[in-house]
């Protein structure tokens, strides 16, 4: 019982690092979110489950605990998302054109934009990412 | 039991503390104001991780008490800024 317990919590540790990690190592808001969110949820539930593991008398505080983070960290994530869509945050433009198959047709030419940096100018093969403000 | 509980509990506690100097990274250099709050965001969330933690090696209920207003303030503070940061005061 006790080594389940701390075999749930040491999935919870690699998680919080691999989420402190993306954090640092992401390039741009959205994928920052991405690891910051989903990343430290998965982690903390499972310290949660490891701690219910090792002390099952305290499984009602901690289950209270998780069903509240369960309920606000997607909350929380999307009115996030929301602002920066609103406020207008930098985004890096793709590596590669995401409508290579199409790249004759008006609508290929028309998603081609000047990204957040201003480093993709139309006409060329990538396209930027739209920034919305 | 071979392991001690409060020596394997110390070992994830100091494990799991350079995360927050990570995240604090994220939190100075970060470029943007949705940056911060989201480095507020997993902050609070590492904050409850550890409250656990030290909750179980102390063997005191009442951290999971103050990891659950830890929660509820955090979320409270992260809604705040992020309809604060969408459509202004």
């Amino acid at each position: 019982m006790n080594l389940l317990g701390y075999a749930f919590i040491g999935a919870g540790l690699f998680f919080f690092w691999i989420s402190a990690l993306g954090l640092i190592r992401m390039p741009d808001f959205l994928t920052r979110m991405h690891a910051g969110t989903k990343a430290t949820t998965l982690g903390s539930l499972l310290i949660l489950v490891g701690a219910g593991f090792i002390q099952p008398e305290w499984a009602l505080k901690l289950a209270l605990l998780a069903v509240f983070l369960l309920l606000t960290n997607p909350l929380s994530s999307s009115v996030l998302a929301r602002a920066a869509m609103q406020s207008g945050t930098d985004t890096v433009p793709m590596k590669y054109n995401a409508y290579a198959d199409q790249i004759g047709t008006p609508a290929a030419q028309a998603t081609t934009r000047v990204g957040a940096h201003g480093g993709v100018e139309p006409g060329s093969a990538s396209v930027g990412v739209e920034v919305s403000r | 039991m071979l392991w001690n509980r409060w020596a394997m509990i110390t070992l994830f506690l100091l494990l799991l503390l350079p995360v927050s100097f990570l995240i604090l990274w994220r939190f100075f250099k970060g470029p943007d104001a949705v940056n911060r709050v989201l480095a507020v965001d997993a902050l609070t969330i590492l904050g409850i991780a550890l409250l656990t933690l030290v909750a179980l090696r102390d063997g005191r209920v009442i951290y999971l008490d103050v990891a659950l207003v830890f929660a509820l303030v955090g979320f409270a503070g992260v809604i705040l800024f992020g309809r604060f940061l969408d459509k202004g005061v």
